[in-house]
Parts: C-alpha cells; structure tokens; sequence
C-alpha cells in the first residue's frame, strides 16, 4: 500500500509540475499528434532526422483528427521500434539481455520448485511483462537523447552497486535483507543528477541521465535479485509464520519485483530528478528563453515545427500580451507552489520508502 | 548507389508508383497511397532510395513557420533500374501487400 501512494505521489507531482511551470505560451505550437511525432521525431538517430523531419512536413497537410492520429500512430511507432545506432544500440542489446534474461529466470523459478499456477500468475506474468517492456521501450528513447547514454549507464551501475552494497552481495544475505549503509542509496542518485547535469550542461540532460540510470539498475538489480531466489529458493523468511516452501519462494519473487522494478526507479529517478534541478540552479542559475530559430527551407531537428520535448526548452517567464503583471504575477505564484509541493512529496516518498522497503536491513 | 545490394519489393514498388509519371514531384502522401503502406513504414524507403541514388529528393518550402514538404521523382539511375527490371520480376515483386512489417519494408 505505501508504495501505491508513492506511484499516486510521484504520477501526481509529475502532472502538477507541468501545469505550475508552464505558462501559457510556452506550450509547443501544434495539436497532439503534431506534439507527439515532433517528439518521436526527437528520439530518431542524427542519420534519420530527415525521414523524421520529413514526416512532420506532411502531417502538417494532412486534415481531419482520424487520419491525423492515424498518421501520428503509424510513424511514432516506427521511430520508437526501431533501434538506434552505434553505441546506443549496443546498451539498448544489453538492456534487452538483462531484462530477456531475468524473466527467463522467473520461469525458470516457477517450473524448478514447481511453484502453483492460477490465473494470478498470469495476470502477474502480464504486468511484469509490460513493465519489462516499458523499461526497454523507456531506456531505448532515452538512449537516443544525444549525452544521456554514457552519465545514464555509468550512473546506472553506480546506483545498481549502492543497492548491492546496501543488500549485502551474497544471495543469502541479499534475501535476509542482512546489508547496511542505507545512505547510499539517497547519496548515489545524487551524485548520478548532478553528474549528468554537468555531463550534459543543462537540468533536462540531468534528469534524463537519472531515469536511464534507474532503467539499467532496476533491470540489473531485478535479475539479480531473481538469480539470488532462483539459487536459494525459500531463504529469508521467518520460519514460524507456517508458510511452505513454495509461497515462500513466490513471495521471495513477487518481493524482487515489487522493490526493484517499481521502488528503486521511482526512488532513483524523483532523487535524480531533485538533484539535476538544483545543480542546474546553482551552475547555471535561471534558464533562459530559448530562442527559436528562423525558418528556413533545411530541415533541423531544433526548428519550431520538430517540436523537442519541452525539457529542451525550459519554461521562460514570459509576459502575457494583455495583462503583463497579473500573469507574471500568476507565474511566480506558481513557482512558489511548486517547490513547496515537490518538498513535501519528497519527504513523503522518502518517508514511505524507509518505512516499507529499508526498515528491514537494519534487523 | 552506394550499396549493390538488391532493393527490397517495397522499394522496387515506390520506383514503379514513381516510373509512371517520372518527371512529376511526389509528396509522400502520395506515394502512401500509392504503394499502400503504412506511413510508418514508407517514409525510411524514399529516404534511403534517395541516398542510394534511385530518386532525387528535395523539400518545398512552406508557408510562414510551417514545416517543408520533402518531395521525390526518379532520377535518371532511378529509371534506367525501373527499365532494367525483368518484366516477370516486376510485376511479381512490386506488387503491394498491405500492412507490412517495417523490417519488411526497409530497403535491405
């Protein structure tokens, strides 16, 4: 339960940021598919940027919203499906292994100590599937993004070495929970945020290097942690609850998912994300507007109608044509609430965090 | 061209639904209903035949802060490979199939 309200908090705070430091007009120009394809537009390796810039160009002339998403659908799929070149498809093969293999060891688990099988299992094997899936589909975009792939795996074997550290490295002690010095696991994601933000000079490169890093530990981990129950079976459970060997096994399994694959990005990621606004605060202070440049028959990614993600262009206070200070007034307003709310859901997460996953290795 | 490798039949379909007006500039629109491919899977084609050397591309500009169009027709390479193709192979390879799959798709 407590990490259900960590994903409501984090989906929350996610969702009301947007809102709170976006103002107005600096919302891309373009209806959603526009938004959608210039974004997957974005993610194309540099030697595909004029089929994606090409696509853009024609979405432009196309009428009617069905044929549009239609369109939209089509193409954005492609741009996400297909691999990215050079070193980035190198990580994304080596994500795909980690994950391929850590679900090939849950089954492997299951047939071995002949664990029961009824249609939960199934709709677990559904929802570790997707997660599994979304990872790939998540680290493969962020993979694409130019500076995010070396501070986001570097960061990501950090962050997965603090948990093994925190776990205690062998499997035995891994499923009793037997680890200590839980401050790495708040210090690492720190030190991947800041890494990345002055690897990649601004907060957006910063954030994105934390949720690769969160991808490759929590895919790293996860497997790890499913090899350490694949190997010891019913280890770490208190023999006076009465439970069989193989609910144990099952809860050791379910446990693995539910902490590595759902607590430790979350909490990589939302530390990561902190730490990459505050350097990008202090190193560089407040962003400034990004210029857009002027139209010109070449095509370029970082031309208006490509559409980057928003996280290239930090929000600038603009002024409102009709009331300058009443909507730079509301503007500030908003960017005093928004710290005031990520602190507090910060806190809260951290809280919820120690209280449901690290209160245990300190038995 | 810059690779010898043959072209895949989707790509051999785009230079026939381009053979029967050469000289005439294409949208990909148009060649998306043309040649009945998914768009995702029909833009990489004339991309890359236009780096191979089959077509010739370029983009037209639009109007005021809207983005270019990218326009195809064949080159001259590009119809002498039309011309060159055996009679029976063409018309077993360039016949479209829909829904294709864009590994499919891709020029090999």
């Amino acid at each position: 339960m407590p990490l259900m309200f960590i994903f409501v908090v984090g989906i929350a705070v996610t969702l009301i940021r947007r809102r709170l430091l976006a103002a107005p007009g600096d919302r891309p120009a373009g209806d959603a598919p526009a938004r959608l394809l210039g974004w997957a537009a974005g993610l194309l390796a540099a030697q595909r940027q004029e089929w994606g810039q090409a696509m853009i160009g024609e979405l432009d002339r196309l009428d009617g919203q069905g044929r549009r998403w239609r369109f939209t659908l089509s193409c954005v799929g492609a741009a996400v499906v297909l691999p990215p070149w050079g070193r980035a498809a190198a990580a994304l093969g080596a994500l795909m292994a980690v994950a391929a293999s850590a679900g090939g060891l849950v089954v492997y688990t299951y047939q071995h100590y002949r664990l029961s099988i009824d249609g939960w299992t199934w709709v677990g094997a559904a929802v570790l599937l997707t997660v599994l899936v979304g990872y790939i589909l998540g680290g493969s975009a962020l993979l694409r993004r130019p500076g995010v792939a070396g501070p986001g795996l570097v960061g990501g074997l950090l962050v997965a070495a603090a948990w093994l550290t925190v776990g205690g490295f062998t499997f035995n002690r891994w499923l009793n929970s037997l680890g200590s010095h839980s401050w790495l696991l708040f210090l690492v994601p720190v030190v991947v945020g800041v890494g990345g933000t002055l690897w990649g000079g601004s907060a957006a490169g910063g954030r994105r290097a934390a949720r690769l890093a969160a991808v490759t530990a929590a895919l790293t981990i996860y497997l790890y942690g499913v090899l350490a129950v694949a190997v010891r079976g019913a280890a770490g459970h208190d023999p006076s609850d009465g439970w069989t060997a193989a609910r144990v096994v099952e809860d050791n399994l379910s446990n693995q998912a539910t902490f590595y694959l759902m607590a430790l990005p979350l909490m990589t990621a939302s530390i990561g994300w902190a730490a990459a606004a505050a350097t990008a605060r202090l190193r560089y202070g407040q962003p400034a507007p990004a210029p857009l440049p002027a139209p010109t028959t070449t095509p370029r990614a970082t031309q208006p109608w490509a559409h980057p993600s928003r996280e290239d262009h930090p929000a600038p206070a603009r002024p409102h044509p009709g009331d300058p200070s009443g909507a730079i007034a509301a503007t500030r307003r908003r960017r005093t609430w928004y710290p005031l709310l990520l602190g507090a859901a910060l806190a809260a997460t951290a809280f919820l965090v120690f209280l449901s996953f690290l209160g245990p290795h300190s038995r | 061209m810059r690779r010898n490798r043959p072209l895949s039949a989707q790509a051999i379909s785009v230079l026939r639904a381009l053979a029967t007006d050469p000289s005439r500039w294409r949208y990909g629109d148009d060649l998306v209903t043309e040649v009945h491919l998914k768009p995702g899977s029909l833009y990489p084609i004339p991309v890359r035949l236009a780096d191979r050397g089959p077509l010739e591309a370029t983009w037209e500009p639009g109007p005021a802060s809207r983005p270019p169009r990218h326009l195809y027709r064949l080159s001259g390479a590009g119809r002498e490979h039309v011309a060159a193709l055996p009679p029976a192979a063409r018309a077993a390879r360039t016949t479209p199939r829909p829904n294709l799959r864009l590994s499919e798709a891709s020029c090999r």
